[in-house]
């Protein structure tokens, strides 16, 4: 500490200790505010079509264009320690066992998703909202399988680690269909992928159908 | 150019090196925590931020110069040349 260059080193060394300190409870902290996201989605439309991946392709596959309601609230995930929201869509729905030609037990394929990076944009309700993402199955075919919409979300902090959490079907709406009771919610985060070009029991007239 | 060097070397005497890395220790010990606590209560991470930095500049400011109260103690060294002599009375006693 004899001469000024020794000094200004020194109080920069024990300044980098300070901050990562600082940092470190800074990240810490984020534990004081327990995460208490809900989200209730309801899938008003899905349409199953016949398409290429691109204008060259030869290759045809079947498309899904979903369209949902959604109503979360995501301000819990907002302290001063919170940098972005990451939220997403996505469906889930297993490889139907007694289905030919499909081997792929789990699939899930996102299709919205959302940054928002203020408590301001913290409270979603879109309605007949388009799926940002038109999703193909891997095997190319729904086969009118049974799915299940799923909201997730990831906090990005300014200092600490990423938290991650999903909600899925609710607990209470689970319930109640085992139950067989009145499936007045939860039909909105299930829903079966309709044949190609619609119902069969409504058929749209011929032509139409792509 | 000696008194520009004095001053870009900074040499305080050894009471004020003292002084001066304990001060270093406790002021930015006490701007890290002011900080912390300024943006828990305005939750915001921006006055951590600045306050972190404000405070380590204040430190800077109070520790870096040769300020006068680093040179309270200076080294009172034995006359030229008596040296030998002292040190052989020392050893003699």
């Amino acid at each position: 500490m004899h001469s000024s260059a020794v000094r200004l080193q020194n109080v920069f060394g024990f300044f980098t200790t300070v901050s990562f300190f600082v940092a470190f409870l800074t990240a810490i902290s984020v534990l004081l505010y327990p995460a208490s996201p809900s989200a209730d989605v309801s899938v008003s439309k899905v349409k199953v079509i016949k398409g290429r991946p691109n204008y060259y392709s030869s290759k045809q596959q079947e498309y899904a264009f979903i369209t949902f309601d959604l109503d979360a609230d995501l301000s819990s995930l907002y302290n001063w320690n919170t940098k972005q929201v990451f939220a997403w869509l996505s469906v889930q729905y297993d490889g139907g066992e007694n289905l030919r030609g499909v081997k792929h037990s789990e699939n899930e394929a996102i299709i919205w998703d959302a940054i928002l990076p203020s408590q301001k944009t913290s409270r979603l309700s879109l309605r007949n909202e388009k799926a940002k993402y038109n999703i193909n199955d891997i095997a190319g075919k729904f086969l009118e399988r049974n799915a299940t919409v799923r909201f997730g979300w990831n906090v990005q902090p300014h200092v600490g680690a990423l938290t991650w959490g999903v909600i899925e079907v609710p607990n209470a709406v689970a319930q109640e269909e085992e139950e067989g009771k009145k499936k007045k919610k939860g039909e909105g985060w299930r829903f079966t992928f309709p044949p190609v070009g619609g119902r069969k029991k409504s058929p749209s007239p011929p032509g139409t159908s792509v | 150019m000696d008194a520009i060097q004095t001053l870009i070397d900074g040499n305080i005497d050894f009471e004020g090196q003292r002084l001066a890395e304990r001060l270093t220790t406790v002021v930015l010990i006490l701007a890290g925590l002011t900080a912390w606590l300024l943006g828990f209560f305005m939750q915001d991470l921006k006055y951590t931020l600045y306050a972190g930095l404000g405070g380590t500049v204040l430190t800077i400011l109070i520790v870096v110069p040769p300020w006068p109260m680093y040179n309270r103690h200076p080294v009172s060294w034995l006359p030229a040349g008596s040296r030998g002599e002292e040190a052989g009375e020392k050893k003699g006693q």
